[in-house]
């Protein structure tokens, strides 16, 4: 024999021998449980939970920007940033909330790269000049990332910063339109709001696809085979 | 041969027949028919050795043997990854490259006076290490994806990745210059860790063949919503 094959078995016993520890130190029954919640009803039950916790927040804050752009017309201009404010105190409530939810969601993404493609933003979907940046850089690295479970990691950091980034610009326009802006300014901060509005929107959209490609991409798989494989003992 | 490895290797038969009945009993060859035919495939071998104790006989069985853990291996990968086509991509290239390279060296490092029964000889150790590989991969992928394992696969994982580990190096040392001193220990330490392996799949076979083989299919769920955007 070679010294060649007396090296691939030395690479062989080390490698081997580490994996298998790991493979044998695992708990079996918590790898299921976490591909059972992403697979069963019950992973359904918890996207639909989670969906509408999130569109019933996003679509607080949005009412209360569609009022203040109706108060804003009639000439109510402090009730209409009062409202504003309410907006952005449901926001400021939300956004921590989607975060955390974002990066649970890059914890998984190897499952994700496992399953399911990963697309990237489309930068024509945003309004907000900065977002936009934000969905063109995402395009460029998506091509440089290799693996899937990169992508995937790499979008909720995407849409996690544009939140941060929507954010931020949101309190400053209202700031700015509470401290007595010139007609011309103000016009341009309502603007930003509502293409902040939109954005938020599309954020939202973007980050529930992403939970819903996690949830039940296995559904078009061979899934009875997998349930069997998964099943609890 | 000895009477102990006389001993060892018949007891080995009746626990492998064993295995092959729980394995047909609990329908686990509906899931693994590769493996249960390894099993049944070994079996035949080990009771024709028995009866004809050759060395002949001895490397048609470890060549038959190498070619039947390459199936056992193939299947686990298709049992493991069948569902998960992304990881199942990557699970079939890295196979590739493994089989290829030990295609390349097996022939890049053969000297040219080489017999056929060398070579024929040499194969054995070579197959089995592109075997471990394989089998390494395969634990390593579920690691890294976090796939789940159901029982029997997560044992023959398990147990043929370090049986194949001792029984190549037992193997290549019959080639080495200490073959006639070392023949003895590796006709005992193959025997014995092969019972000791067959003996753990035995045990989880027949533990978890009622769950894993005989589940009713899932009803159907509705699908999930598709995220509509909330009305303005």
């Amino acid at each position: 024999m070679s010294p060649l094959f007396w090296m691939m078995i030395a690479g062989a016993v080390v490698s081997c021998l580490i994996v298998l520890l790991l493979i044998g130190r695992r708990n079996e029954r918590l790898v299921r449980r976490d591909w059972e919640m992403l697979l069963t009803p019950r992973g359904e039950k918890v996207y639909g939970a989670i969906e509408g916790k999130v569109r019933a927040e996003i679509g607080m804050a949005d009412l209360s920007f569609e009022h203040a752009l109706v108060y804003r017309e009639l000439g109510t201009t402090e009730e209409a940033i009062r409202l504003l404010d309410v907006g952005y105190r449901v926001i400021e409530k939300f956004s921590p909330d989607m975060l955390r939810l974002l990066a649970a969601m890059a914890t998984f993404s190897r499952m994700v790269s496992a399953i399911a493609p990963v697309k990237p933003l489309r930068p024509k979907n945003f309004r907000l000049v900065q977002v936009s940046s934000l969905a063109y850089l995402h395009g460029m690295l998506h091509q440089f990332v290799v693996s899937a479970s990169e992508r995937y990691r790499l979008k909720m950091y995407i849409l996690g910063r544009s939140f941060g980034l929507a954010t931020r610009f949101l309190l400053k326009s209202i700031q700015t339109l509470g401290m007595t802006a010139s007609e011309s300014e103000a016009k341009r901060e309502w603007d930003q709001i509502e293409a902040i509005r939109s954005d938020f929107q599309t954020l939202t959209d973007e980050s529930l696809d992403s939970l819903r490609v996690l949830l039940t991409a296995m559904a078009r798989e061979d899934r009875q085979d997998l349930l069997r494989e998964i099943a609890p003992r | 041969m000895s009477l102990v490895q006389q001993v060892v290797g018949w007891v080995s038969v009746v626990q492998s027949a064993l295995l092959l009945g729980v394995l047909l009993w609990r329908r686990h060859y509906l899931r693994l028919p590769l493996f249960t035919m390894y099993v049944a495939g070994s079996n035949a071998f080990d009771v024709v050795y028995g009866l004809h104790p050759t060395w002949e006989t001895w490397m048609l069985l470890q060549v038959v043997n190498a070619a039947l853990r390459f199936g056992v291996a193939l299947e686990l990968t298709y049992r493991l990854f069948g569902a998960f086509p992304g990881a199942a991509v990557t699970a079939r290239r890295v196979m590739l490259v493994i089989l290829v390279f030990t295609a390349v060296t097996a022939i890049v490092t053969a000297p040219l006076d080489v017999t056929y029964t060398r070579m024929h000889a040499e194969a054995i150790p070579r197959m089995a290490s592109a075997n471990i590989w394989m089998l390494t991969v395969l634990a390593g992928l579920v690691l890294w994806y976090r796939l789940p394992l159901a029982p029997l696969p997560r044992a023959i994982l398990m147990g043929l990745a370090p049986f194949l580990l001792l029984s190549t190096i037992g193997l290549s040392l019959l080639f080495g210059p200490e073959a006639s001193r070392v023949r003895p220990w590796v006709g005992y330490l193959i025997p014995l860790a092969s019972f000791f392996l067959t003996n753990y799949w035995l045990r989880v076979a027949w533990r978890t063949a009622p769950e894993s083989a005989l589940l009713p299919p899932p009803a159907p769920s509705p699908t999930a919503p598709v995220p509509q955007r909330a009305a303005p």
